[in-house]
């Protein structure tokens, strides 16, 4: 039987090849703890699809732009212009940069909702999609997206599960996992999204964009803040998703890295990686399975490293120093003390993830 | 809720007694489709409807059969699935007989073109739509860019509607005995060839899937030159030709590469030429401001590159300008990467040259191909 292909799109700002390994990597860890049936590498074939680059090349264009003008460009020519006339030329003949653009400026998103880019970056992730099944017999296929990916597959999906022809001969998605989802919180118009998009999940093949469709929101992941994804009854037109649709629940507490929006720090999560396998099902069978027990062990041991985890160790060992008072409860509190200084020196790594 | 063979007999027809012939088409709502014609009633069954059939089901086992299959047996499994449809055919009662006898004698040529035995004189002259289903372009899905993507809503709904004319023009929302035809003598082959389109061929052949895959390919290169071979754009405007383009529409649609879009407060840089200056400089830098102005543009098929692109746009200009105003106002036309203006400084006209043509000049060819390879560029 081929791989079912597992498609992974990126959130904003530059990615190279490999960006998703360390989550890939994470969620296959966890998926063996939890006992997923399935092999992640030797029944699913995940492949990254990176898109960052349509963007950076208007970053690239603005700057060729910006350094003819500002080349040519002096207070001698413009200086009797007006005020705002002399303000679009100085916009216009400085340079941007791409970090800048991507972080500051929330380029990326800019350019994709607010700009021409959203069809450039739409049929291009298209394109890879069905170049990508057609090379392997078209199977199964599956996405996990993050943070701006998953708007970008929304409206992807839209795009393309709209015409009978592509839903007959590609199939829909079984599964998509939106990590960290934007999709509620770039949309223009709430009401109208709920209503109007094809994007839900559904048991007919001819429905939905997908089988099943998972969320997963950080409580502190400030990109949940704004404008949470929490579906109305009427999404998909009062369509019944009931039992086709699971939102991850995680607490605030569950933190094991300073940045809360990491794509890796999400993937890391037993449950989130629980929940992505119950979207891809079992092979041909669409029968979501994990083994619950084995998943409540894997979050136990995932609770010790969070924060409050690597906290509450300290106080208990110091708790145990208080009533034995012997040395070797003394050498545990200093270990644990130890543990927490090195995990909060690690904590603030994932910043840039 | 409403279903469509009981609905669409029901609420037009306003209960009658007779039921539809054929037994075996979808449970489905169509309500959504009632106000439409029967074109578009049948295009929202082979939306909505056709992969809940029975006989979509059974086509599926054969369907499976063939995806499971990439050598020498797939023929065969194509051969069965075939078969197959030409035994439910065989099974309609009551249904147009002209359709159908097409849609069998076609499926009957397709079995015979791969190597299945095919009983009695058959005439396969290549011009019904099923002839060669597996191999023939036609089959192919016509309209991916389309609206509805419904390949044969034109070529087989269409003119089965005209065969009851007084039928064509009527809504289904009016029912009578146009609902009852258009249930009984042409659904039937509605779906089936839909089963034949959408299922079997796809699955029995690459083609319409590469042809998918293209379309897209071909329209993110459009797309992508469009944003980078137009001329660049400010935030400001790829903004403005978003809304012109479509705008902010909440659902994402396949939309094909604009040929045109605006420019709007767009700073540039050019050359100008006066000999009415008081110091005698007649040539200089010139700031260009491109108020509001329009680019046109076609696609070249081979490279998907845009070609010919023209614009027009209203300027505002500022330079150090000795004896006459430092700012004006004028137009400025351009073609690919050549522009042309003429600006007004209070009452003295001079010429404005794009700093792109002037980068050009520097290394100007010596032949008239040249200078014609260059304004194709």
């Amino acid at each position: 039987m081929s791989q079912h292909v597992v498609f992974l799109l990126h959130g904003m700002g530059t990615h190279s090849a490999g960006w998703s390994s360390d989550a890939i990597s994470a969620l296959k860890k966890n998926a063996t703890a939890i006992r997923y049936p399935q092999s992640l590498t030797n029944d699913f074939e995940f492949i990254e699809i990176n898109y960052g680059h349509l963007f950076d090349e208007y970053v690239t264009q603005h700057n060729k732009n910006a350094d003819s003008l500002a080349g040519l460009m002096t207070s001698k020519q413009i200086g009797a212009a007006s005020s705002f006339f002399r303000g679009l030329f100085e916009y216009a003949a400085s340079s941007l940069s791409k970090e800048e653009f991507v972080v500051s400026a929330l380029g990326d998103v800019f350019l994709y909702r607010l700009a021409e880019y959203s069809e450039v970056v739409r049929s291009f992730i298209i394109q890879e999609i069905t170049k990508t099944l057609n090379d392997r017999s078209r199977p199964q296929w599956s996405v996990i997206a993050h943070s701006l990916g998953t708007r970008v597959i929304h409206d992807a999906m839209d795009d393309f599960l709209e015409s009978g022809n592509n839903r007959a001969i590609f199939k829909k998605p079984v599964s998509l996992s939106m990590i960290s989802n934007v999709v509620h919180l770039l949309a223009y118009s709430p009401a109208r999204l709920w209503r109007r998009t094809g994007v839900w999940p559904d048991k007919r093949v001819t429905m939905g964009a997908c089988f099943r469709y998972v969320t997963a929101l950080h409580p502190a992941d400030p990109f949940t803040w704004i404008r949470e994804f929490d579906p109305t009854p009427d999404w998909g037109n009062n369509a019944e998703y009931g039992g086709q649709y699971l939102q991850v629940p995680i607490s605030f507490k569950e933190i094991t890295q300073a940045n809360t929006h990491s794509f890796t720090g999400y993937l890391e999560n037993p449950k989130v990686a629980a929940a992505i396998c119950w979207g891809l099902g079992r092979g041909n069978s669409f029968d979501p399975v994990y083994d619950q027990d084995a998943l409540i062990r894997r979050t136990a041991r995932y609770a010790e490293k969070t924060v409050q985890g690597n906290v509450e160790k300290v106080w208990k060992k110091a708790r145990n120093l208080r009533d034995e008072r012997n040395l070797t409860a003394f050498r545990e509190v200093v270990g644990a003390i130890d543990d927490l200084e090195k995990y909060i020196g690690n904590f603030g790594a994932s910043l840039f993830d | 809720m409403q279903k469509l063979r009981v609905l669409v007999v029901f609420i037009a027809v306003g209960g009658f007694s007779t039921m539809p012939a054929q037994a075996e088409f979808a449970d489905c709502d169509t309500s959504s489709a009632a106000s439409g014609n029967f074109a578009q009633l049948a295009e929202y069954y082979i939306r909505n409807c056709v992969a809940h059939s029975a006989n979509a089901e059974a086509i599926k086992l054969h369907i499976d059969r063939i995806q499971a299959r990439r050598d020498a047996a797939q023929v065969s499994a194509v051969i069965d699935g075939l078969r197959a449809v030409e035994s439910i055919t065989e099974g309609l009662v009551d249904v147009n007989p002209a359709g159908i006898g097409d849609f069998a004698r076609a499926l009957r040529c397709d079995i015979r073109q791969l190597g299945g035995d095919v009983e009695g004189v058959l005439d396969c002259p290549g011009t019904s739509p099923g002839v060669n289903a597996l191999f023939e372009q036609k089959w192919e899905p016509e309209r991916i860019d389309g609206a509805s993507g419904i390949v044969f809503e034109s070529s087989i709904v269409q003119p089965l509607l005209a065969t009851e004319g007084r039928c064509a023009a009527a809504t289904v929302s009016d029912g009578g005995q146009c609902l009852l035809t258009f249930n009984n003598e042409f659904l039937p082959i509605v779906e089936l060839h839909s089963i034949m389109h959408s299922q079997l061929v796809p699955a029995s052949n690459d083609k319409a899937a590469e042809g998918i895959a293209r379309h897209y390919s071909v329209t993110h290169q459009q797309w992508k030159n469009y944003l980078s071979d137009t001329g660049f754009q400010y935030p400001w405007e790829l903004t403005f030709n978003k809304m012109l383009h479509g705008g902010f529409n909440e659902v994402a649609r396949n939309r094909p590469a604009p040929t045109s879009r605006l420019v709007a407060l767009h700073p540039t840089a050019g050359i100008y030429y006066s000999t009415e200056l008081a110091d005698g400089n007649d040539a200089d830098l010139i700031a260009i401001l491109k108020l509001i102005g329009i680019k046109r543009w076609s696609f070249d098929q081979a490279t998907n590159k845009p070609r010919h692109v023209w614009g027009a746009s209203l300027t505002s200009t500022a330079a150090d300008l000795e004896g006459i105003d430092d700012v004006g106002v004028g137009i400025l036309l351009e073609y690919n990467q050549f522009s042309l203006g003429y600006s007004k400084h209070g009452g003295t006209g001079i010429f404005m040259l794009n700093v792109d043509l002037a980068s050009v000049l520097s290394n100007k060819p010596d032949s008239l191909p040249g200078w014609l390879a260059l304004l194709e560029e």
